[in-house]
């Protein structure tokens, strides 16, 4: 046992401690994830500070509209369908600037009110019954079916309109 | 001139007749269920004769009591405007022929809308002013109503309705009590009737706005231009006071084979 202790004793080897002067070599400074690191340009030394806590991340770039407001060529009707009790959907149905916009895309432009027999002559129930009120319906000149859309506000009807030019 | 109907003068001194009257017992119009509610907080002015791209206008029944083809051709023409469609000036008179076949009778809301649901109306430009004889609408003015019909809508039982149906875009055809003061428009542009019978059928559903003691509607008469306010006049709740009050909301019915959405395939 004593021997035992003594080996160890023994083994054990003293590190001097020194002291870092002040580094007075260039650096490259940047942030990642919480810490700050400092890399000298000429020896590659790096120092990190900081305490791991990411940072909040950068706004996003801008995502760019979905689908239903980029170009959609070919279309040729633009059907808007509402919901027979919102004052606020009926306001869209007459709004002067969706109306310009679609006039000016050769685009002909038409609106319902869920109730109106004409949705089932047309064709559009189950497709204002799937997508929900209110519907956007574009249409090619045969009939042909480009999109169906929810829209959720008066702007987003107007740049469904001004993708359409 | 009808000898049957009240007659009313005009400012002008032009007298037409007043032509709305009770709906026979055993029509039934297929009318939806009950008006959507939208309560008066949500309530918003509008006009569309602000719009550029509205072109409703003025009509004018001249002596005859054919106020009942003119509001529903007026409201097909709103309904229309609302709905999309092109504008097209429509006949009054073609329905007021049906209505009253030859005899200036007068008529109600809901046989000249019945009418219009049924045969539609054509192009303003293919019957003559007056004609109250359908024997001299031509087949031509006939095979042209096939594009122009509406769909029935709510009956409307108040001014509230009227409202309601403002705000939801509703075009409609109602009535009022001409009588003492109606020529006279207050500062509101409103009329200053009393409570009376329901003698007189006009359209609104264009415009709303607020005045000092509550909502008025926008009217639009068919007595020319020189009448009212270009025409117009706005109506609020005390100006519908009396009995025989009738009111039905349109729509605008995809029937035009010239301009006909496609089916969805």
């Amino acid at each position: 046992m004593i021997s035992l202790l003594a080996t160890i004793l023994l083994a054990q080897t003293s590190i001097p401690s020194v002291v870092v002067q002040p580094s007075a070599e260039e650096r490259v400074v940047f942030s990642h994830h919480g810490f700050t690191f400092f890399v000298g340009k000429q020896t590659g030394q790096v120092v990190v500070l900081g305490d791991g806590n990411p940072t909040p991340p950068p706004n996003p770039p801008p995502v760019p509209p979905d689908d239903a407001t980029k170009p959609t060529i070919k279309a040729a009707w633009f059907s808007l369908i509402v919901d027979p009790a919102s004052p606020e959907q009926a306001q869209w149905r007459t709004n002067s600037v969706v109306r310009g916009l679609l006039k000016d895309a050769g685009v002909q432009f038409r609106t319902y009110a869920d109730t109106e027999r004409d949705i089932d002559l047309l064709n559009f129930r189950s497709d204002v019954i799937s997508t929900g009120l209110p519907t956007v319906i574009l249409q090619d000149k045969s009939g042909k079916l480009i999109q169906v859309k929810k829209v959720t506000s008066i702007e987003e009807l107007k740049l469904i309109a001004a993708g359409l030019k | 001139m009808s000898d049957n109907l009240d007659k009313w003068v005009l400012p002008n001194g032009q007298i037409v007749s007043l032509g709305n009257t009770e709906p026979p017992v055993d029509l039934i119009l297929p009318v939806r269920g009950v008006l959507p509610d939208v309560p008066e907080h949500k309530w918003v002015e509008f006009d569309y004769r602000s719009n550029s791209d509205y072109k409703v206008s003025i009509k004018n029944q001249g002596s005859y009591g054919a106020c009942n083809g003119h509001a529903a051709a007026s409201s097909l023409e709103d309904a229309r405007y609302i709905a999309g469609l092109g504008y097209v000036p429509l006949s009054a008179w073609l329905v007021y022929a049906d209505l009253c076949n030859g005899v200036d009778r007068g008529s109600s809301i809901a046989e000249a809308l019945t009418l219009l649901q049924k045969s539609g109306t054509c192009d303003d430009a293919l019957v003559s002013h007056g004609t109250i004889n359908p024997r001299r609408i031509n087949e031509n003015a006939r095979e042209n109503a096939k594009r122009f019909k509406i769909e029935i809508g709510y009956r409307l039982q108040n001014f509230n309705d009227l409202c309601v149906a403002c705000q939801l875009r509703i075009p409609f055809n109602f009535s009022v009590p001409v009588n003492a003061g109606f020529n006279m428009l207050d500062s509101e542009g409103a009329p200053q009737n009393r409570a009376g019978w329901h003698n007189h059928a006009v359209s609104g559903g264009f415009a709303m706005k607020q005045g000092k003691s509550g909502w008025l509607i926008g009217m639009r008469n068919s007595w020319g231009e020189q009448w009212g306010n270009q025409g117009y006049c706005w109506i609020a709740e005390r100006n519908l006071r009396g009995s025989g009050f009738d009111a039905y909301g349109v729509f605008a019915a995809e029937v035009d084979p010239a301009n006909l959405p496609p089916v969805r395939i």
